[in-house]
This record gives C-alpha cells, sequence and structure tokens, in this order.
C-alpha cells in the first residue's frame, strides 16, 4: 500500500489532477479554474511541509527515494528523492505560483489554457526536481517546453512570434545532445543513469568530453548565456502576462537544478578542468555583458530579466566552486529571490495598468520587494549570497569580483525605479497576499527554516 | 536594556502602520526619552552593558557597550529627540512617521555600536539606509543620488565582509583585527566609508538637504554616523590614505563653514568636518563637542522663521537673549574640550578656522543690522522653550571643568564678535560643486554607452536580426490549434491520457 504521504511523485500528479476539474470548468467563470489550480498547489505546498518533517534537514543526500519501474527488460526506473536543497526549490515555485494565479484569476484572456498549461509546467518543474535519474531528469527537461512554448505563444502578448518557435528549437537541439549522452551513459554502464553514479564510471577522455560537453551544453542552452542569451531575453523582456513572464523566468532553474546535481566534485579527476575553465570564461563574460546591456537599457521589465539572469548566472559559477555549502545556500537563496521578483512583476504590471502611479501602501511594497532584490537583510538571499560569494572569493578572487561588479551594475540599473513609482489614489487594490509574502521573506532572512521548527 | 532597546524599535516600526499615528509617535518619544534617561543613569554609575543573543548558524545578535563609550552615540540621541521636537513643534508633513523613524535609526545605532560581530553592523547599517530611505522627502534628485550612493557604498561593504568570511573563521570584530587583511580590501572599505560618512566628492547630496530638520536628523542618525561608527569601530581596515583624507575634506568643509552664506549648508558643513576631523584623530568625541553648536544654528532658523541666509539676518540679540547666552555656554565648552585635544598643526588650525566660522556667524545673526524686511523683524517670534530642552540636556555631559587657557580663548572670542566678516560670506553658494557629474562622468557614463553599442550592435543586430527572425508562420498555425483547448472534446482526450498514466504508475510502483 502507498503511504501517500511519503510518496514523492504525488507531487507531480496533483496539478496534474487540477487541469482535469480545470478543463471541466467553464471559461466564463475564470476565478473558478484559478481557484481549483491554487487549491492543488496548496495542497501540494501542505504535503511539501509535510515532507520538510519527514527528512533529515542537516544532510545533503537524497531521501525519499521512491522507485517506479518503467522498462523491466532494461532495468530502467524512474527514480524520485529528495533533499532540503530540492524541496526548498518545489516550495519556492509552488509558493510563487500561488501568488500570481491569486493576481491573474480576473484576467479572461483564455483563462483554460492559461491554468492547464501553467499546471502541467508546474507538475513538470516539481518533477524534474526530484529526479534522481538521467532518464525522468531528461523527460522532464524536455517536457517543460511544450507548456512553456504554448503559453509564451498564446498569453504571453509577443509581437513577433517567430521568436518562440526559434526558442523551441534551439532548446530541443540541445536536449537532443543530452539524450544522446544519457543513451551513451547508460550503453557503458547500466547504473550509470542514476545522478548519483554518473561521476563514478571512469570514462576514457574523449568520452568524458564528450559526454560532458553535451551534458553542459545543454544545460546551458536554458540560461541566457552569452551569445544565445538573446533567445530567451527577445522572449521574457516583452512577456506581458506575470504568470507567463514568471513561468519563463523559471526554466534556467532546470538547468541550475541539473548543473547542482550533475557537476562533478572533482572535475580535474575526471578531466574536465579544461571544461571548467571555458565554462567560468563564458558565463563572466555573460553576466558582464548582460548587465552592461540593463545599465544602458530603459525598460523596467528588460531590467528585470537581466537582474534574474545574473542571479542564476551567479548560482551556476558558484556550482563550479563545488562548496559543500553551495547546494543549500542557492536554494535558500532562490526561495528570496524568486519571491521578491514576483512582487516585483505583479506589481510592475498593477503600475502600467494605473497610467504610472501605485497607492502608497504598494509602493512600499514594491520598494520592499526591490530592496530585497537589491541585497537588503530583508530576506535569505541576503546571507546566503553572502555566502556564495564568500566561496566563490576563496575559490578565485577574480572570479568574484567580476560576480560582485555585475550585481552592482544591475542593482544600480533597478535603482532608479525606486524612486519613479509615483503615489495615486486611483490605485484602490490592496494585496493582504503580498503583505504575507513580505512576512516571509522576513522570516527567511530571520531564520530560514522556520516552518520546519514550527 | 536589550529588550527595551528592541522594544522600542519594534515600536518605532509599528508606529509606521498604526491609524493613530501621532498618539503612538509620542509614546514612542516617551519611550525613547525614559530608554536614554536609563543609558545617561549606566553611564554616570559606570556600568557596562552587555547582552548577547544566539542568532543561528553561530551568529550572534550582542550589544556590547562601556559605559563610558555611551557619548559616542550620545549625538544621535540627543538629535532624535531634538528632531521629534522641532518635528511636532513645526507641524511638518508626515512627522509622525518621520520621528518614528528617526528613533527607530537610533535605537539602529546601538546594535552598530555595540556589535562584537561584523556582519550584525553590516545588516544594521543597510537597515537604517531602508528606513532614511523611508524617511527622506520626496526631493526626487537628492534621494535618488543618496540611494545611488548608499547602494554602491553597502555593496562595497557587502563585499568586503564576504571576502572577511573567505579569509577568516568567522565574522568576530576581535578575530579580524588580527589577521592579515589583503590591501585591496582595506581599499574598498575605505571607499565605502568614504561615501557613507560623506567625504568631500561625494558629498553633494547631503549638502542640498532642503528641509533642516531632515538634515540634522539624516546626519546624526543615518548613513554618516553609520560611516563613522563603523570606521571607529573596525581601525583595522582603514589606511594611511584614509586619514589624509578624512584631513583634506574636514579642511574642506570648514571652509564651505566660513564661506557659505545658507545656514542649513553651514551647519551641514560644520557637522561634517567636525566627523571627519573625528575620523581623522579617530577620537570620537569632536563630533560630539561640536553638537551644541549645530543645535543652536537649527534653532536660529526657527528663529528666524525659517529664513536661512545669514546675510538677510541680523540684530536677533534684541529678540532673543537667552539663545545667545546658551550658545556662548556651548561655545566655551566647545573651546575647552577642544584645547584638551593633543595641539598639533593641525588640530590648531581646526579649531582656529572653526571658531573663526562660528565668530562670522554670531556676528551676522545676532549683532550686526538686519537686512531683511522690517515687517518680518517685527514678527519674528522665540522658540518654544520646549526647542531648548535637547540642548540644555547635552550640554553637562560636555562640561569636564574649565581651564584658564580656554578661558583666554573664549574671551578672544567674544572680542571677534565686535569685528564686521561680512565680505568673507559669500552670496553665491559655492557648494555647487558638479561633483556629482564628475563621479557619474567617470563611472556612469562609460558603462551606459557600451551597454548601448552591445545592446545595438549584438543583441539587436547580430543576433535578433539574424537569427531570431528567420522562423515565423509556423507558430501562428500550432497556437491556433492549441487555442481549441477552451472546447469540452479537449477534456475527454485529457482524462483519458491521465487515467492511463495513474493505472501505468500505480501497477508498476515497488
Amino acid at each position: 500500500m502507498i503511504d501517500i504521504f511519503s510518496f514523492l511523485p504525488i507531487l507531480i500528479f496533483m496539478p496534474f489532477f487540477a487541469t482535469i476539474f480545470v478543463l471541466m470548468s467553464k471559461k466564463e467563470q475564470p476565478s473558478n479554474i484559478y481557484n481549483v489550480c491554487m487549491l492543488a498547489i496548496t495542497s501540494n505546498l501542505v504535503i511539501v511541509l509535510r515532507f520538510f518533517h519527514l527528512i533529515d534537514t542537516s544532510t545533503n543526500s537524497l531521501q525519499l527515494i521512491t522507485k517506479i519501474e518503467w522498462l523491466k527488460h532494461l532495468n530502467i526506473s524512474f527514480v524520485f528523492g529528495t533533499d532540503v536543497f530540492s524541496l526548498f526549490l518545489i516550495l519556492a515555485v509552488h509558493i510563487v505560483f500561488l501568488i500570481i494565479l491569486s493576481v491573474v484569476k480576473t484576467d479572461t484572456d483564455h483563462p483554460k489554457t492559461l491554468a492547464t498549461f501553467s499546471m502541467i509546467f508546474l507538475s513538470m518543474i516539481t518533477g524534474l526536481l526530484i529526479s534522481c535519474d538521467l532518464f525522468s531528469f531528461y523527460l522532464f527537461f524536455e517536457a517543460i517546453l511544450i507548456p512553456l512554448f504554448l503559453l509564451i505563444g498564446i498569453s504571453g502578448g509577443l509581437k513577433k512570434q517567430g521568436k518562440v518557435s526559434t526558442f523551441l528549437l534551439y532548446n530541443m537541439f540541445f536536449s537532443l545532445l543530452l539524450f544522446v549522452a544519457i543513451i551513451l551513459l547508460f550503453n557503458y554502464n547500466k547504473e550509470a543513469y542514476i545522478m548519483s553514479n554518473v561521476h563514478n564510471i571512469g570514462l576514457s577522455s574523449s568520452m568524458s568530453y564528450f559526454i560532458w560537453g553535451a551534458i553542459f551544453l545543454s544545460l546551458l542552452s536554458r540560461l541566457p548565456i552569452w551569445p544565445f542569451h538573446r533567445m530567451l531575453s527577445s522572449i521574457t523582456a516583452e512577456l506581458k502576462n506575470p504568470l507567463v513572464f514568471l513561468i519563463a523566468n523559471l526554466t534556467p532553474l532546470t538547468a541550475i537544478y541539473g548543473f547542482a546535481r550533475l557537476f562533478p566534485e572533482a572535475p580535474e579527476e575526471i578531466n574536465l578542468q579544461i571544461v571548467l575553465d571555458i565554462l567560468i570564461i563564458i558565463t563572466m563574460i555573460s553576466m558582464l555583458f548582460i548587465s552592461l546591456i540593463a545599465f544602458a537599457h530603459k525598460d523596467f521589465q528588460y531590467k528585470i530579466f537581466s537582474y534574474v539572469s545574473i542571479v542564476y548566472l551567479f548560482y551556476l559559477v558558484s556550482i563550479f566552486c563545488g562548496d559543500d555549502r553551495t547546494n543549500i545556500n542557492i536554494s535558500l537563496s532562490f526561495f528570496g529571490f524568486i519571491l521578491a521578483t514576483a512582487g516585483v512583476k505583479i506589481l510592475w504590471k498593477q503600475y502600467i495598468d494605473n497610467n504610472h502611479s501605485l497607492s502608497n501602501y504598494n509602493r512600499n511594497i514594491f520598494k520592499f520587494f526591490l530592496f530585497c532584490l537589491l541585497g537588503a537583510p530583508l530576506s535569505s538571499m541576503f546571507l546566503n549570497n553572502l555566502s556564495i560569494l564568500s566561496s566563490l572569493y576563496q575559490h578565485n578572487i577574480t572570479e568574484a569580483c567580476i560576480v560582485f561588479l555585475t550585481f552592482v551594475i544591475v542593482g544600480a540599473s533597478l535603482i532608479d525605479e525606486l524612486i519613479k513609482v509615483k503615489i495615486s489614489s486611483e490605485d484602490k487594490k490592496k494585496s493582504k497576499l503580498l503583505i504575507f509574502v513580505c512576512f516571509i521573506l522576513l522570516m527567511s532572512f530571520v531564520r530560514p527554516l522556520w516552518f520546519v521548527e514550527l | 536594556m536589550f529588550e527595551l532597546a528592541t522594544s522600542v524599535f519594534g515600536g518605532a516600526i509599528l508606529a509606521l502602520y498604526f491609524n493613530n499615528k501621532r498618539f503612538v509617535s509620542n509614546l514612542l518619544l516617551f519611550a525613547f526619552v525614559a530608554y536614554s534617561s536609563y543609558f545617561s543613569y549606566l553611564y554616570f554609575n559606570n556600568e557596562d552593558v552587555i547582552k548577547s543573543v544566539e542568532w543561528f548558524a553561530n551568529l550572534q545578535i550582542s550589544v556590547f557597550l562601556k559605559a563610558k563609550s555611551f557619548l559616542v552615540i550620545l549625538p544621535s540621541i540627543i538629535v532624535a529627540i531634538a528632531v521629534n521636537v522641532f518635528n511636532r513643534q513645526q507641524k511638518q508633513q508626515d512627522y509622525s512617521i518621520k520621528n518614528a523613524i528617526v528613533i527607530a535609526n537610533a535605537v539602529l545605532l546601538f546594535f552598530i555600536f555595540g556589535s562584537t560581530n561584523i556582519i550584525q553592523m553590516l545588516i544594521t547599517i543597510i537597515l537604517i539606509d531602508i528606513l532614511t530611505v523611508f524617511a527622506l522627502s520626496n526631493d526626487v534628485e537628492n534621494k535618488n543620488k543618496f540611494i545611488y550612493y548608499t547602494f554602491v557604498a553597502n555593496a562595497l561593504l557587502f563585499f568586503v565582509v564576504a571576502a572577511l568570511l573567505s579569509i577568516g573563521d568567522n565574522l568576530n570584530i576581535s578575530s579580524l583585527s588580527v589577521l592579515d587583511i589583503p590591501l585591496f580590501l582595506k581599499g574598498l572599505f575605505c571607499i565605502a566609508i568614504a561615501i557613507k560618512t560623506g567625504f568631500w566628492g561625494v558629498n553633494g547630496y547631503i549638502l542640498k538637504f532642503k528641509n533642516t530638520n531632515e538634515a540634522l536628523s539624516f546626519l546624526y542618525t543615518s548613513s554618516p554616523i553609520t560611516g563613522f561608527l563603523v570606521a571607529y569601530k573596525l581601525p583595522f581596515l582603514l589606511g594611511g590614505t584614509f586619514n589624509l583624507l578624512a584631513l583634506i575634506s574636514a579642511f574642506i568643509y570648514l571652509l564651505f563653514f566660513i564661506k557659505e552664506a545658507d545656514l542649513k549648508s553651514k551647519f551641514i558643513s560644520f557637522s561634517l568636518a567636525s566627523l571627519c576631523f573625528s575620523l581623522y584623530l579617530n577620537n570620537p568625541f569632536i563630533y560630539l563637542w561640536s553638537l551644541p553648536l549645530i543645535i543652536v544654528m537649527s534653532l536660529i532658523i526657527i528663529l528666524a522663521s525659517f529664513e536661512t541666509n545669514v546675510l538677510l539676518m541680523g540684530g536677533f540679540i534684541k529678540k532673543n537673549k537667552s539663545l545667545y547666552i546658551i550658545s556662548l555656554f556651548a561655545i566655551l565648552l566647545y573651546i575647552n574640550n577642544m584645547l584638551g585635544l593633543e595641539q598639533n598643526l593641525y588640530t590648531i588650525s581646526f579649531e582656529f578656522l572653526s571658531l573663526l566660522g562660528i565668530s562670522i556667524l554670531f556676528r551676522s545673526v545676532f549683532f550686526s543690522a538686519f537686512r531683511g524686511f522690517d515687517e518680518v523683524f517685527d514678527n519674528i517670534k522665540s522658540p518654544n522653550f520646549i526647542n531648548y530642552i535637547p540642548l540644555i540636556a547635552l550640554l553637562p555631559f560636555l562640561y569636564v571643568g574649565f581651564s584658564l587657557f580656554s578661558l583666554a580663548f573664549f574671551g578672544l572670542f567674544i572680542i571677534t564678535q565686535f569685528i564686521s566678516f561680512d565680505k568673507a560670506v559669500n552670496q553665491k553658494k559655492i557648494n555647487d560643486v558638479k561633483v556629482f557629474y564628475i563621479v557619474e562622468n567617470i563611472a556612469g557614463a562609460p558603462l551606459k554607452a557600451i551597454g548601448r553599442v552591445l545592446w545595438l550592435v549584438v543583441d539587436f543586430l547580430l543576433i535578433q536580426k539574424t537569427i531570431i527572425y528567420s522562423s515565423y508562420s509556423i507558430n501562428q498555425k500550432v497556437f491556433e490549434q492549441y487555442k481549441k483547448i477552451e472546447n469540452k472534446q479537449f477534456l475527454w482526450i485529457a482524462l483519458g491520457l491521465f487515467i492511463i498514466a495513474i493505472v501505468i504508475g500505480v501497477s508498476n510502483y515497488d
């Protein structure tokens, strides 16, 4: 008998289950559609909190391992597992979805489409974040692209749809490389498809370059890496709907998770030092490039996109450092970062809708979120980014300096918006949910695992 | 003490959201005065305050204050009370909120000065800056500059702390002081402190404050004092160049103080000069000794019905003798304390120039003939007595007995009151130095230009126009197909697929 409260894949099924109700509901009542989705997400949140109590938060090892047999004759199973790192990421993604859905629930533009595909996306990204084997990782990694592609195309409000297909083809091409690498690995060693075994199979030098090169390239394709960052930026900077914007900005998380799980602790031992050096150089160039463009840009959404990109690349560089605490720091930092980004995006849309003004109440909340993004001690980002930067400094001073410089440049580009936002009495919306988000962010700074200790 | 401090701070933050802001603000001021009085009691009884609370990951929130070090924080406490009183008396716009923030900032300063670890200092500094953003009036340009410069300074401090964390095992000040810290980090730290304290060259926004009370609270409970306290607590991170810059800044500000006709700019310059000179000597008390004179200048502005041009004042001795007498007492204490320092060329020059500035000011304000409109002079009213209380409360802390030498010096000062120095005061605003343009042109403009070129040439022309625009029409057809999901037949397909997935999943589960 399945113990439903320790069965990890339930997190994948729940949003899928919600899509049935979404499809049954009438499109004339968008709030009903979104309420179903929010109920499913809330249920998942309760289960995630339950999982936090079930696992040992002091270790980095994967727990609650669940094995689902897939191809018996090839002895391939889907393996799911979790730790604090992935649970925090799942928690953050779910809370963000909950907040954004509560905001967009009055939208009447394709509500069923939006709700269905966003639930499928949530399901896929949750699956990816608990996957422990390369096959399930690949499936979810690839499957995420479909709802993303359709959401951007249908509800993104892009002027030129050609960008979406180019983005999809680009991502699919590189995902194929991952597929080839997985097949080769599996062919080499039948146990190699489990993520934790990937580093210990003793590949030859040329094989190692090929397989790791393919894996890294496929993961990099999801990140705004120069010169391909334009694939992502040309789309995200134009997305009007906050839900679609956030979903597009969650895509790089899949790559970060992939790197965190797959990147070898000692790359020099498996002849990967040169690959690592190239990766770091490309990441540094990308960070500088994106931050400088953000500094010159006038569009706030582009600046937010740039900021998000810089943060993801920062996480990537920190993974390359190979510090023991990196994963937990990334997940805690990501928790604060994605919530603050969602808050900023929601209020920015309200600001645009209200003829470039906000009520004093909303303006103060907007400032709070921007301060969080600028690195103020108001969310978990502060201490965790400090810790990550410290590891980076210990690893390589030049890298730490460049990362710091890009943060200053992209942060400075956001500062103008702190002042520009005008007060208006026309804006009557007072979102209590956003105040609650501020509270969560503050608590994440004061004591990151407070809900586990309750 | 610790609990009281956190309660007052918590109260100040809550006050921002209460409907009856005025009542809460009054209550808060009362609590803060009680808190300060208790601290004064500890000071006079020579009792230390030591309190430490475990946070998480071995981090401590600590307040470790020796009784004698109370005087370092005293200027902020007095100014917090004075600004609360002034704002209330003058019925300034949103004064309840501003008063609550000033008190919150003053309480937070204890957490900087009493800190035993560098991370607590950094967090408190940034929190003070955030609260200051909410306290500043909507002077967009000035506020923008403040946020911009503070962001850069705080980012530098953040980087230095991260680097120190990687060099040492922990962030305790005592452990860090024995480490061999790279010069490069010291340089970054000095730049951050110079920006926060408001050294000459990055001072523009401080000198341009439009509201007197706002300027006063900013100088003593916000960025400049936090920079000063951090530098005072972490001298091992400062270099010789920093001291030189502090000295140069101190004398430039003194020249501003003498030459400037605007009284508000005068007191800002004098305050910054004292602050920089305190940093140069690593003696926190110079900043304290100059405070009574700063408050006197604020009171003169109130007396002059908020006229700030000293060349339009004069003859105030006829209107308010008590202010003049208290001012003389404050000057006597200032002279006495300054002469207690080890005398060298710099200290003597500082004493001489500061007294010259004060003499010019007093002559213009109290003794010259009134140069404004007669009707204005006739309607001038003395400040309410309650405005004098913070000044009177401050003076006993400065009394250390009078020496004959200081009395002689004071006599000399009295004599200079009868000499006119009006020509030394400049009608034009000499502080309008385009320092910001220098900084922005060196750092900001080239970065923006590079960013623009990269975006236009690489991003737009090279990538977007060639790669991304290559495919277009296929998508429209695909999206149109999927929009059919709004119809019900999709439901059955999805339901069927879902049931199949569930059956396969459950039957294969181990």
